[in-house]
């Protein structure tokens, strides 16, 4: 089935909780469906995809950067001051949005931190004070196909706060021959909207927990506004739903799978091993939450 | 001196607002006329981000010499010095007894 998708086609997997167990939903889909993909892990904050497929392939798991074919530096642009041109007019602090500059004494103070790149004001300075630099905020690392898979993580710098420019390129730049997986960051604010933005569905993994179940009605409401469809994987199912299927029957919400709480598979996710190779028989279940998510983002 | 004291109301008789950026109001006072001024904080208190930076400018701006407040964060602290405005913080009570908790101090 998955062999038969012609349009490039991207699945997206998030939780609003962090922990539910969307890298191993989508480490395990990738390694499931036995198709030549795109795998993209969204989580630059905390890339760890990687993990799993370099131990698959060998790689000690203290030796990231050899695993991967190609590092290149991520840079965004932000304002640097001559304050020996500026004429003190404060336009720059005026049209800056995010609150960046400030002006004291006559003399504009700028944090880099609270700076959305947004060049707003490079564009007023009529005293030419301000000049274009670069930063660099991460790095962007791929992995040719191994196994059918190519990976592509983003990694943002310690210290920086800004995940969404990193993410939005590496979404952006996606050439994925068919079918992406989208390993998205958790949450339901920014980051989160960059990594699933222009997927054609969108995977929300939830566990049967107060926490599990209320940030999934957050991501809920995100994926509603994106007016991008979704479906929703139950993860660590004990027997109990707590609300969530009747959550789910009354929004009318599809439930595209259910993984059953199992200490084994969490004991082979905690070794960095891949679910669905070191116990065979989960293999039909992944693939299955894979190709339901691809059926409802082609209908 | 202009010293500037982070309020919750609007009078010197109100209860000093422990945050700086995001105070309800600053009540400004002149030792030298002995007067106040009320500066409405609400358009820094709303800001996403960058508040107290902002509010270090206006203070710049006010030519204020020393802060009375609560606390100070990092980025509104390196504005205050950039500007040279000195600060103190755990101030407590109403606006009018710090004033003269620091006179006496």
């Amino acid at each position: 089935m998955l062999n038969k998708i012609t349009t490039p086609l991207k699945i997206a997997v998030a939780s609003g909780k962090g922990g539910t167990g969307k890298t191993s939903v989508a480490v395990n889909m990738a390694a499931a469906a036995a198709t030549a993909l795109s795998f993209l892990d969204c989580d630059a904050e905390a890339p760890n995809a990687h993990l799993f497929f370099q131990k698959q392939a060998g790689f000690r798991a203290d030796n990231h950067d050899e695993f991967f074919d190609g590092v290149e530096e991520f840079y965004v642009t932000v304002p640097e001051f001559n304050e020996n041109l500026c004429n003190g007019c404060g336009f720059c602090k005026t049209v800056c949005k995010f609150n960046a500059i400030t002006m004291i004494l006559n003399k504009p103070l700028f944090f880099a931190e609270l700076c959305h790149s947004c060049d707003a004001c490079l564009k007023v300075c009529s005293m030419g004070a301000i000049k274009a630099a670069k930063k660099m905020t991460g790095k962007i690392r791929h992995k040719k196909a191994d196994r059918d898979i190519a990976l592509t993580d983003a990694i943002l710098n310690v210290s920086e706060a800004k995940s969404p420019p990193l993410i939005k390129k590496i979404v952006k730049s996606d050439s994925g021959p068919s079918l992406t997986i989208i390993d998205a960051p958790p949450g339901t604010s920014c980051p989160l909207v960059a990594a699933v933005y222009n997927a054609d569905y969108i995977i929300l993994v939830t566990e049967p927990t107060p926490f599990g179940f209320s940030d999934l009605k957050l991501a809920v409401e995100t994926a509603r506004q994106l007016k991008v469809k979704f479906g929703v994987v139950i993860n660590k199912y004990d027997g109990d739903f707590g609300d969530i299927k009747k959550y789910c029957e009354t929004e009318n919400i599809r439930i595209i799978g259910i993984i059953p709480f199992d200490i084994q598979m969490a004991r082979v996710y905690s070794g960095g091993g891949i679910i669905v190779d070191e116990m065979p028989h989960t293999r039909e279940l992944f693939l299955k939450i894979l190709e339901n998510a691809v059926s409802e983002a082609v209908k | 001196m202009k010293i500037a004291v982070t309020s919750t109301g609007p009078s010197i008789d109100s209860a000093v607002d422990e945050r700086f950026g995001r105070a309800r109001y600053i009540i400004i006072y002149d030792t030298l006329s002995k007067t106040f001024e009320t500066v409405d904080n609400e358009t820094n208190l709303n800001m996403a981000q960058g508040a107290g930076i902002q509010t270090a400018g206006n203070m710049a701006e006010k030519k204020v010499e020393l802060i009375l407040t609560g606390r100070v964060g990092p980025k509104a602290s390196e504005a205050l010095n950039k500007a040279g405005i000195k600060y103190v913080e755990n101030a407590s009570g109403t606006c009018r007894s710090a004033i003269e908790k620091q006179q006496a101090a």
